[in-house]
Formats: structure tokens, C-alpha cells, sequence
């Protein structure tokens, strides 16, 4: 046996050491002890910066919990009246957007100059100076030999530019806030080109159109919180899965005992809370809403709310703008003629059109018509078909005769989709529009008249002393010559222009001013209107564009019948820029790309759907690269880039050229002071260059911004904005700014009741909450606008149009809705069913695109265009798209945040149970999608379910299948995108085009 | 006073915000996932993903409907995971009745998995067994928890288990809805509403008494054999006992191992 021999220090060592193991337990932490863990604390500690979502337009309050530069917790905003700390999915995600390592960090070049799909970019990081230089470079050279000048017959010349033909176009952002929107459209236009759009033209530029054209705005009427109000719920859109807070609001007016009809080609999460669902065939909904209305005037008429009909529309009148007494019988009101034109559409006929049967149809008009106040929810159901403007005018006409407009609970309600689409909308960062839904200069003529109109007062419009003055002194004088149409133009553009002479720098009039008629128009507005997204990817495809810049926007999974895009950006010689937050599709086919930045990273005001605009506090910086030091941000690149195109000499206003031509000092005078076309200086504001400045730009109060000893006539650039800036001294803690403004509390007895929130942050026009509502104390858009009225006629304020003016024109063919200026029912251009083609034909211009590929039901042939044959092929299937909850657009937000992408990994295609049998499918089995535009086709999974059924329309089983569009080939999950075969056909009174619906064929593959 | 959650199965639209909220808080990966039918993902629980909405299709043609139910630790009012767990890693909080696992105690045995009754703590590789806490952590700083807060329509609430019985009893009334967590496994923290028959959404069917060990565990094992009234600190005392025992032990094979070198040396040197 071993001796054990243990030295003094061997004993030591022992003891102590068995002491510290038996103490061991003691010196360990008790369960019961348990401390909060690090994040509670974390929290707890953090600042706490508000901002609202990026994602939908619902404008829900988000806030960022921020520790040291960290952010460490992004969750709803407890304080916000929308969301009241409750986020959906998406947003309930957003950190995993703000914090992600796949987001793009620096600026980089391409060095494969080859550009497809399959090609690899080779992507080099370089500097913001050498991206700035490039940008300058090229856009110059695209710029060389773009007139500035033109002469006419008689000899004079004329310095302005055409904005369709500018060779540089420009598309974006939704994403982005106003300030920044905004200043695009600023830059744009002094960079002369109209060749400028974004999301959404492809989303709501129908409901813009056709809401304009009957009510006067063209926006959401009422707001999300006021849902609470209704009683009843037509609900076009699937509001629980792309306005999840809308549903909110919905619910608790369920709870009030509202109903909720549901109208959809598919089961969807809203149909799932539905008192009545109901499926339709897509590309039915005019036909619905026509049928609608001639259940409430043949079948309901006691139903009519007379009083409103006779007071606020233009129903008592004849179409000469003559009121009749008798104007219920006579058969010249526009009442009487209303209710002929929607005489065919029984429910029996609305059965044929649109596959409801009649008596769920009729369940639907009993309930939506007996109930009051109504709803009607709609978004690209009904915006995106070539018949959209109709259909969303037949919406409004229902609500019109029930009276549910101007009143809470009520509303004609077209849900914007991206979280500031509203407000990128209201900048004007369209190509037929120049700010505040105001356009620019058509020709020289309208330049001349404006002219006429500043010297009129030269004081104030910087006009000139003893110069020829405008014609007519009001409208009353305009009408009697038959020009109140010219009057009543004038007056809404000219002092818009006058507002951009003095914010943007900018001359637009004759030179001196004397004598207009006879003098060289020096206009340094874009004159007309430029391309339409669908036209202009053609312009690029063509060579017309030549330097293309895309910031936050993927028009390569989002433009219908993508494949035409792809091979537009692959044209050699094109040069890109892309600015987005990932290496999205778009991107892939770049020259450039910019880092972007999240909304929290800067700062700025949002409008959501319901016309709040909100202002976004910064939570940190981005973690982008920096430019000479400078923290970037989208704000600052938008600057910067044009700040760099004047640096380098790239353009030059049409004035400036005038002056160095002629030798001239074009200046105008105004209250005494010298005001120059210096766009350097009003470069981003003559207020100062952060957001703050630039909104106090666009949103001027009234009557308070004084230039010398004058009072501008409008002091605001946007007029939509006017008021949101007030320098009152009672707004210097948020100086001036309303957006700023986070009170709950109720302004009034009404606000308290009906949630109008007055307090809270801004609302336009002139924090109106509810457009049209008499009952609201705000100074101006309580009525419904100049657009009712007759050419020839002004009938006043405040008659609605269910005959529509501008939308009204002879000369078109039979079937055509404008021929009589009410709405009808038309066929989408790839109709299902050959007689409903026929008996109801397509609106289609075929001067505003050719060559459009469609399959024509009615020969069985494929055409290229109206009349050119270019093959034959079966579609026997009508296919739409769809939207999840999960997932955002173009999936650039979402598919690139792992809990996003796990919620909803995989592209699919829903077929209904008896199509799938017909084709031997089921659930997982890959099927190859074509319709006549892609006959090669794209590859997607099958999901078999019964939200999809087979629906009988005119007497014939049609199989209807549905995609989600939110996957493309870029991202941490991808799949096949829906648009690679949907169709670019477009409505022709608003360029939309037709994603809604199409024909495909589909079978069954490996 | 206990605490209890109120799931609607009426109001909600299944967008799953209470899945990513809980991610989000808890900072749980994400999982690999692919098409579901009816769009349920994760398809189950997992050590990080502690709640999921069970999306269910029901009926066809016309009577087709879209039902919602939660799936998630029901905070059971005498939890059996407590009694069955060896290294008492499981605790229910008396103040609120979160029932929480400790991770750094979770000695991986997976007994709480097989002993729950409704199948919820799940384990994972290097984070052991976990579910969720309640949002305890939240609650002790005055908040809810992140899925309450982040639902969009209300169909989770929060507050005492006796309020919260009788609302979801009201409102199941109102709706003809399913009552679910009221009185399974004797009563539970979490009461459903429901549109449709549990089981025809997912849910276990779980018997309305309360769970005991030897019930749920028919095979004897070595951790079976602890005694269950051992308290904490006597577990301590054993475990110090045993270390101490080692120690000593390393120490004596270190004595003997020098001992047996010099012994060698000495052998060498003669």
C-alpha cells in the first residue's frame, strides 16, 4: 500500500480548498433571487424615440428603444392613437431590418459590364466622391443634345424643355419621407424632366383620378381610427392581412354590432371575419358596384338620402349645368340619366358578369344599403384594371346616394399601400404632375396667360408694372365668354407655379413681361407630361432614357410583365444608379448602388393612408459610410447629388442659357425685392438645409409668409400642405412644425366622440379629418371641390360630380364609359369569357401603347397590339395576385429578415381542389404558370386549398388560381415572381396597369 | 394575484405578430421553414420558437372557414413540469403564476417534455429546455408581455385569471365559441376562445384534473428515484458533498503520483 505522505503545504492546500467546494452552494445565486435579466434592464433604461412604421400606410407608431448607439428593441408606440402599442407582423419585425448584416454599406461600381439575370455584377465598394463623379459624368453626357430651346413658325424663340423627352429618368420613393419626395421632384424639375414616377402610379393613380373627378381630392376621405364609427363594412380589399391595424378599428365597430361583408376572389384572413363573404370573379367589380346602385334606385329607393343628393351633388342638374326643379322625374337630370345607364345591370346580370349568385347578391345590397353609416374599403382589387377608374366612381356614386360621405363611419376609403405612398403622392413625384396635384405648363400659350396673370399684381406675383394683364376678373366674367373652363385652370395652377418661381429659384413667363402674346416664353418648368411607368420602361427598352436613376423602389419583381424591364436595364449603354438598403433585383442591374438607410436612422414627415402626416424622430445614425464626415442619409444624398450635377456644370436652367444668350439678367420683383432664378441658393431651401426647413417650404401657413413689403399669395410650394407649418409663437416648441404634434387630446366634443384627434400631428387640407365633413371647424376643404361643375358652367362649391366633366367625351366609341361621362362595366382586356367580350369590350387606347401582348378569348389567337397576330395559344385560367400579411411588396423589407421569412419561406400558387384534380396536382407539386406574354413561363409551387373555388360565370365554369408577388431572386429566401407574367395593359384615364387580372395555362412539371 | 392570458380565437386574423413579438423580446432565432397548407409556421413549438398560431381549414365549399388558435405553455396552475423537474430548474412564481425554466438549472433530462400534458417545452442543442416565461421578466418592470402588446386586434389580453374566466365565459357565450385552459390539467394561465372544437384545431386533448408525476411517468427512472420533497439547499449540500469528496480524491492521487516519482528518483540514484 502506498504511503500517503501529505506535507504541511499539501494540508493547506487540501483544507483550504475542500472549504472553498463545501462553501459552493453558498456563494451560488438562489432561484428565488433571480435577477431581471439584462434586456428588462436594457429597456427600462433606453431612451425612447417615436417614429411611425415603414412598412404599410397605416402610419402606426413605432418606438425604438435606444442604448448608447444601439437600438435594442423597436415595438409599437403605446401613445399613438392608430396602434396604441399593438405592430402586426411585419413591423413587430422591423429591428431585424434596422439590425442586419445583409443591409448594404457602402457605394459600389460594377465591373461586369454585362448585365442579365444570370450575370454577375462584380461589385467593387467605392467612395461617395467617386459615386458622386461617376453620377455626374454620365449623366452629363446623357444630357448633351437635349434641347433647351425651341423656335417657333414665327421666328421667335422660345427657351423651355419638353419633359417626355429628357433622357433622364427618375423612379422613387414610397419609402422615402416627404421632405425627400419633395426635393426629387424639385431636382427633377430643374433638371427639366417629367420622366419621373414611382409605386404609386402602379398602386392608387385610378383612385387619384377618379376620386379627383367626383369628389375633388383623390385620397383616403376618411382616416383608419374612424372605422370605429360604421355600421356596416363593404370591405373590396383583404384589409386583415395588408391593413392589419385598420382591423383594429373594424373590430371595435363589430363589437358596436357593424357587419362586415367581405367581397373576394379568394378565402383570405378577412373573409375569416366576414358576416358575409362573398366570391366574385376578378375584373367583376364595376359590374358589382353598378348593380349595387341599381338595387338602391329601382329596388330601395326610400334608401336615397335625398337631402344630401339634392344639397351636395350634381344630380339636380342637367348636363348644361341647368338646375331642374322636377330633377327626380325629368329625364335630362343627371339623376334620371344616372339611373338608365344602370338599368342592365340585375342581379341576374351581375350573376352572368361576375359569378355571384343572385341571391347572395342581393343579401349583400340589402345589408350594405339598409345600414348606416357604410364603409367601403378598397385598395388593388379594384385600382388595378384597365375599367379602374370607372369602378372606384361607381364606389363613390353608391356612397354619394346613400349619403355615407362627410361623415364619420362613412367614406369612400382607398387604402394606400407603402407607408408613405400618400405623402410621395402628394409631392407629386409623378410624371403628369408638378406639386400639389397641379401640373405644369401644357405650351407656350399657358405660359403666356400666366404671364398676364403675374401682372396683374405685380406686388405680390412678381409680375411687371404696366405689363398686359389677365383677361378676366372672376369667373362670372370667364363664363360669359365661355372660358370659365380657362378660368377656372388658370386660377388652380398659376399661383402653384408662382409658389415654385419663388422656392425653387426658378423663372416661368414672358421676357420683359410687357407684352406676353408676342415676347419668348422663358420657362424653366418641364412643359407637358412625361412617361407613365409602363411608357417609360418602353423609353428605356427604346433608348430614350439614358441615365436612369431608382432609389427605394424594384421595379424588376414589381412591374408588370417583368420580363420587358429586364431586358430595358440590360440595354447596353443605359446607365443606372440604385439606392436601396439590400442588393435587391434591381440592383443586380445597376451601374451604382447607394447604401440606404432605415427610417429610424434620419428624419422627416410621413402621410398615411388617412392623411396624418407625421413627423419621424432620428433613433441613431446608420451605419453607411460617411461622406467628409458627414453622417449620409437619404436626405443628404438627394442634396448632395444635385448640389454635384450644378457643381459640375451637368445643367442649366432654360433661363440661365436665355441669359448668357441674350445677355440679360432675368429677375423678377416682388414687394420690393429682388428675386433671382438662383436654384443654388434655394437648394434644399432658401429656409436652411435640414428636413425641418424643406417642410416648412412645402407646407407654409397662408397669408403669413412676407417677402419684402408683399404677402406671397401662397406661401406654401405644396397647397395640399398648406398650414402644417405655422410660425405662430404658440408652435415654437415643435417650431412650427404641426407633424410634430403628439396630443391626444380632443380639440372638441365631436373629436372626442368620432376619434378625429385633432391634436395629433397634421392632417390635410388644413388638418380636415374627414374630407367633405361640414361638421369639422377647418377653414377650407370641408366641400366637395371645383371639379363639379359643367365646361361651360361653374355651379359653385360643394356639388359632388356623379356626372363627371372632365371624364366626359363624345367622341369615344359606344362602349366606352366616357362617352357619357357615368360609369359601366367593361371587360378586363384578357377576358375569360368570349361573350362577356364581346357585349362588354375593353377600354383601350392604342395611342397611349401598342404593343401591348394579350390573348383575345373571342379568336383564340395571340396579339401583338390591336391588330397584330403574333400566334395562338389556350389560358384557359384567370389568374390574380395577391398579398400577405408577412411580407411587403417586393419582399426587399421582409425576406431579408429571417422571422419574416420563416412565417411565409416559400413563392406558391393556390389552385382549388376540382383543378387540381383535373390537373393531377397536389399541395407541393411544382407547376409551370404561362400566359401570352411569357410562354417559356415561371416554375411555382402548387398549394391546393379550398380558399379557391371554381365560380360559374355566364352560364360556364371558370377556374380562377391566385399568386402572392412578393418573391424574386434576390434575398434570404427567393422563388419566381408573379409579375414575370402578368399584364402591362393600362387604364387610359390613369396609366395603371392591369395586375389584377390575365390568363394563364398551367401544368403540372418535375 | 394570478395572472392570466386571454386568447380570441374570434378576433384574431392570425398574423402572427405574437410569434415574431416573442421573437423579437426573447432575441430566438429564427427556423428554417418551408410551404405550410395553411400557412402554420414553425409547424410546432422548438427551444426557439415559444408560441405559434395554429392556422386551421375547416369544412369545404360554402362551409369552408379559417379558424386561429394559439399554441403555447399554458402556465397551468399546479404545473406538472414543477413537480417532475430532478434539478428543480422550474419554478412557478407565486405573485403572477409565470411558470419559468431556468435555463442555467436545466440539466437537459427531458422529463418536463414528456410529463407536459399539452406538449410544450421543447428542447434545444446548447440552450437546453425552454418555452415561454410569461414574459416575466416584462411583467416584473410594470409591462405585458410583448405578445399582448403587439397583437393588433386584441385578441390577447392580459390581467387577473378571475376577470380573465369571466370575460372569455361572456364572450364565448357571445360568439358559440369553445372555452380551452379553463379547467385542463386543473386549470390553467392561458383561456382560449375558440371557433371551432380544440381538437379539431390542433390542440391536445387534455384531461380536466390535475396532472401527478406518477400518473404521467409509468417507467421508473434514476432521477424518478429523488425523493420529491429534497429541498434546494440539501440538494446543494450533496452536490458540495460530492465535490468535495472529488477534491480530496484529486488531491490523494496527486500525493501519491509525486510520491511514487520520488521514490523513482531515489531508485535512480542508488
Amino acid at each position: 500500500m502506498p504511503e500517503v505522505v501529505l506535507s504541511r503545504r499539501g494540508f493547506l492546500k487540501t483544507c483550504s480548498l475542500t472549504t472553498l467546494m463545501l462553501a459552493f452552494p453558498a456563494i451560488t445565486p438562489s432561484i428565488e433571487a433571480q435577477p431581471i435579466i439584462e434586456k428588462a434592464k436594457l429597456y427600462r433604461w433606453g431612451r425612447k424615440i417615436p417614429s411611425t412604421c415603414i412598412y404599410c400606410a397605416g402610419g402606426c407608431g413605432v418606438l425604438s428603444t435606444v442604448v448608447d448607439d444601439a437600438i435594442i428593441e423597436i415595438e409599437g408606440d403605446p401613445d399613438h392613437p392608430i396602434n396604441e402599442g399593438a405592430l402586426c407582423s411585419k413591423a413587430a419585425a422591423y429591428i431585424q431590418l434596422v439590425n442586419n448584416d445583409r443591409r448594404l454599406l457602402t457605394p459600389m461600381k460594377r465591373t461586369n459590364p454585362r448585365k442579365g439575370v444570370d450575370e454577375d455584377p462584380g461589385w467593387v465598394p467605392i467612395t461617395w466622391e467617386e459615386a458622386f463623379k461617376i453620377i455626374a459624368e454620365k449623366v452629363k453626357s446623357a444630357l448633351e443634345n437635349f434641347p433647351y430651346k425651341h423656335t417657333d413658325k414665327d421666328g421667335v424663340t422660345h427657351y423651355y424643355r419638353v419633359g417626355k423627352d429628357s433622357p433622364v429618368g427618375w423612379l422613387g420613393s414610397a419609402y422615402f419621407n416627404n421632405e425627400e419626395c419633395y426635393l426629387i421632384k424639385k431636382g427633377c424639375s430643374i433638371l427639366g424632366t417629367l420622366n419621373v414616377e414611382h409605386q404609386a402610379r402602379k398602386c392608387h393613380a385610378s383612385t387619384v383620378v377618379a376620386l379627383a373627378n367626383t369628389f375633388g381630392f383623390g385620397a383616403m376621405t376618411n382616416h383608419i381610427v374612424d372605422a370605429k364609427n360604421s355600421k356596416v363594412f363593404l370591405i373590396m380589399s383583404n384589409v386583415a392581412e395588408s391593413h392589419v391595424l385598420e382591423f383594429r378599428w373594424v373590430n371595435r365597430a363589430r363589437e358596436r354590432g357593424a357587419k362586415i361583408i367581405v367581397l373576394d376572389p379568394r378565402y383570405h384572413r378577412s373573409a375569416s371575419k366576414a358576416d358575409i363573404y362573398v366570391r366574385y370573379r376578378s375584373g367583376a367589380e364595376a359590374a358589382i358596384f353598378l348593380g349595387l346602385i341599381r338595387y338602391l334606385l329601382y329596388e330601395k329607393l326610400e334608401r336615397v338620402d335625398w337631402r344630401f343628393v339634392e344639397d351636395r351633388t350634381n344630380m339636380p342638374y342637367d348636363l348644361d349645368g341647368n338646375r331642374l326643379d322636377d330633377w327626380r322625374t325629368n329625364p335630362n337630370s343627371i339623376f334620371s340619366k344616372l339611373k338608365e345607364m344602370v338599368a342592365k345591370y340585375t342581379p341576374e346580370e351581375v350573376e352572368r358578369i361576375s359569378g355571384i349568385a343572385k341571391d347572395q347578391f342581393i343579401e349583400v345590397a340589402e345589408t350594405f344599403t339598409s345600414l348606416k353609416p357604410g364603409n367601403i374599403y378598397y385598395a388593388m382589387g379594384t385600382t388595378q384594371h384597365t375599367n379602374a377608374v370607372q369602378a372606384i366612381r361607381a364606389q363613390a356614386i353608391l356612397q354619394l346616394l346613400l349619403g355615407n360621405m362627410g361623415v364619420p363611419g362613412g367614406g369612400v376609403n382607398a387604402l394606400r399601400g407603402i407607408s408613405n405612398v400618400q405623402g410621395s403622392t402628394d409631392m407629386n413625384v409623378l410624371s403628369h404632375v408638378i406639386m400639389g396635384y397641379r401640373v405644369p405648363p401644357r405650351n407656350i400659350d399657358d405660359v403666356r396667360r400666366y404671364q398676364k396673370w403675374k401682372n396683374t399684381k405685380p406686388n405680390e406675383r412678381g409680375g411687371v408694372d404696366g405689363g398686359k394683364t389677365y383677361p378676366w376678373k372672376d369667373i362670372s366674367e370667364a363664363e360669359a365668354q365661355g372660358k370659365a373652363d380657362t378660368f377656372r385652370w388658370d386660377d388652380r395652377m398659376f399661383p402653384t407655379w408662382n409658389a415654385l418661381e419663388y422656392h425653387w429659384g426658378i423663372y416661368v413667363g414672358t421676357w420683359p413681361g410687357i407684352d406676353p402674346d408676342n415676347e419668348p416664353v422663358i420657362c424653366d418648368l418641364p412643359l407637358g407630361t412625361g412617361n407613365a411607368i409602363v411608357q417609360l420602361f418602353r423609353a428605356v427598352r427604346d433608348g430614350k432614357i439614358k441615365a436612369l436613376f431608382i432609389f427605394g423602389e424594384n421595379p424588376v419583381v414589381s412591374m408588370p410583365n417583368a420580363n420587358l424591364v429586364k431586358e430595358a436595364l440590360s440595354r447596353e449603354g443605359l446607365f443606372t444608379v440604385v439606392c436601396d438598403l439590400f442588393e435587391t433585383e434591381t440592383a443586380h442591374f445597376a451601374d451604382i448602388v447607394l447604401p440606404g438607410t432605415c427610417r429610424v436612422e434620419r428624419e422627416g414627415s410621413v402621410t398615411n393612408t388617412g392623411r396624418w402626416i407625421q413627423w419621424q424622430w432620428k433613433a441613431r445614425d446608420p451605419p453607411i459610410m460617411k461622406y467628409k464626415g458627414e453622417v449620409m442619409d437619404e436626405f443628404k444624398i438627394i442634396v448632395e447629388l444635385f448640389r454635384v450635377l450644378r457643381r459640375e456644370g451637368v445643367f442649366k436652367l432654360p433661363s440661365e442659357f436665355y441669359e448668357s444668350e441674350s445677355d440679360v439678367d432675368v429677375k423678377r420683383v416682388i414687394g420690393g425685392v429682388e428675386v433671382q432664378n438662383n436654384p443654388d441658393e434655394c437648394w434644399p431651401s432658401r429656409f436652411g438645409s435640414n428636413p425641418e426647413s424643406v417642410f416648412r417650404e412645402i407646407a407654409y401657413k397662408h397669408g403669413a409668409l412676407k417677402v419684402g413689403n408683399a404677402i406671397l399669395p401662397q406661401a406654401a410650394a405644396n397647397v395640399i400642405y398648406r398650414d402644417g407649418y405655422d410660425p405662430d409663437p404658440k408652435y415654437q416648441y415643435i417650431n412650427g412644425v404641426l407633424p410634430k404634434r403628439r396630443d391626444r387630446t380632443p380639440e372638441d366634443v365631436d373629436d372626442a366622440k368620432y376619434g378625429y384627434f385633432k391634436n395629433w400631428a397634421y392632417s390635410w387640407m388644413t388638418n380636415q379629418r374627414i374630407l367633405y365633413n361640414l361638421n369639422e371647424k377647418t377653414p377650407y376643404n370641408k366641400f366637395f371641390t371645383w371639379w363639379a361643375h359643367n365646361p361651360k358652367k361653374w355651379l359653385g362649391f360643394d356639388k359632388a360630380a356623379v356626372w363627371s366633366a372632365p371624364l366626359y367625351d363624345t367622341t369615344k366609341p359606344a362602349h366606352d364609359p366616357r362617352r357619357y361621362g357615368f360609369p359601366l362595366h367593361n371587360e378586363p382586356l384578357e377576358s375569360p369569357d368570349p361573350d362577356l367580350a364581346r357585349d362588354y369590350p375593353t377600354i383601350w387606347d392604342h395611342s397611349i401603347i401598342n404593343d401591348i401582348v394579350w390573348f383575345d378569348i373571342t379568336t383564340g389567337k395571340i396579339m401583338k397590339g390591336s391588330k397584330e397576330v403574333i400566334g395562338e395559344g389556350k389560358f384557359p385560367y384567370v389568374l390574380t395576385t395577391f398579398r400577405l400579411t408577412e411580407h411587403m411588396q417586393t419582399g426587399v423589407l421582409t425576406r431579408n429578415l429571417p422571422w419574416l421569412a420563416e412565417l411565409q419561406p416559400e413563392m406558391f400558387i393556390e389552385i382549388s381542389v376540382e383543378l387540381a384534380n383535373e390537373l393531377g396536382v397536389k399541395t407541393g407539386d411544382f407547376v409551370l404558370v404561362k400566359t401570352a406574354r411569357n410562354t417559356s413561363g415561371i416554375r411555382v409551387k402548387a398549394l391546393v386549398t379550398e380558399r379557391i373555388k371554381p365560380i360559374k360565370v355566364n352560364g360556364r365554369i371558370i377556374h380562377e388560381v391566385a399568386m402572392p408577388w412578393h418573391w424574386g431572386f434576390k434575398g434570404l429566401v427567393t422563388g419566381s415572381s408573379a409579375n414575370d407574367v402578368t399584364i402591362d395593359a393600362v387604364d387610359v384615364s390613369a396609366n395603371i396597369p392591369e395586375y389584377k387580372v390575365c390568363l394563364c395555362s398551367i401544368e403540372k412539371v418535375r | 394575484m394570478v395572472k392570466a392570458i386571454l386568447y380570441d380565437g374570434s378576433r384574431c386574423i392570425g398574423c402572427r405578430a405574437c410569434q415574431v413579438a416573442c421573437k423579437r423580446w426573447n432575441e430566438l432565432d429564427a427556423e428554417k421553414t418551408s410551404l405550410s397548407q395553411t400557412w402554420t409556421n414553425p409547424p410546432d413549438l422548438s427551444a426557439n420558437t415559444w408560441n405559434i398560431i395554429k392556422i386551421s381549414h375547416l369544412g369545404k365549399d360554402s362551409s369552408f372557414k379559417m379558424c386561429f388558435t394559439t399554441y403555447r405553455c399554458m402556465h397551468c396552475l399546479e404545473p406538472v413540469c414543477v413537480k417532475v423537474c430532478p434539478p428543480r430548474a422550474i419554478v412557478k412564481d407565486p405573485e403572477t403564476g409565470a411558470v419559468v425554466i431556468h435555463s442555467e438549472r436545466c440539466v437537459g433530462c427531458l422529463l418536463c417534455v414528456e410529463a407536459c400534458p399539452f406538449k410544450i417545452p421543447k428542447f434545444g442543442r446548447g440552450v437546453g429546455t425552454r418555452k415561454c416565461t410569461l414574459c416575466f421578466d416584462r411583467l416584473k418592470i410594470g409591462l405585458k408581455p410583448a405578445c399582448v402588446q403587439s397583437c393588433p386586434t386584441e385578441a390577447l389580453k392580459f390581467g387577473d385569471r378571475e376577470a380573465i374566466v369571466e370575460e372569455a365565459k361572456r364572450r364565448a357565450a357571445e360568439v358559440k365559441g369553445y372555452l380551452y385552459g379553463v379547467e385542463e390539467a386543473g386549470g390553467t394561465g392561458v383561456i382560449m376562445i375558440l371557433t371551432a372544437p380544440p381538437e379539431e384545431l390542433g390542440l391536445p386533448v387534455v384531461a380536466k384534473k390535475v396532472y401527478e408525476v406518477p400518473e404521467v411517468i409509468p417507467i421508473k427512472t434514476a432521477a424518478a428515484m429523488i425523493q420529491p420533497s429534497l429541498s434546494p439547499e440539501s440538494l446543494r449540500m450533496i452536490a458540495a458533498g460530492g465535490l468535495a469528496i472529488i477534491g480530496l480524491g484529486i488531491v490523494a492521487a496527486v500525493a501519491v503520483r509525486r510520491r511514487g516519482k520520488a521514490k523513482e528518483v531515489k531508485e535512480e540514484e542508488t
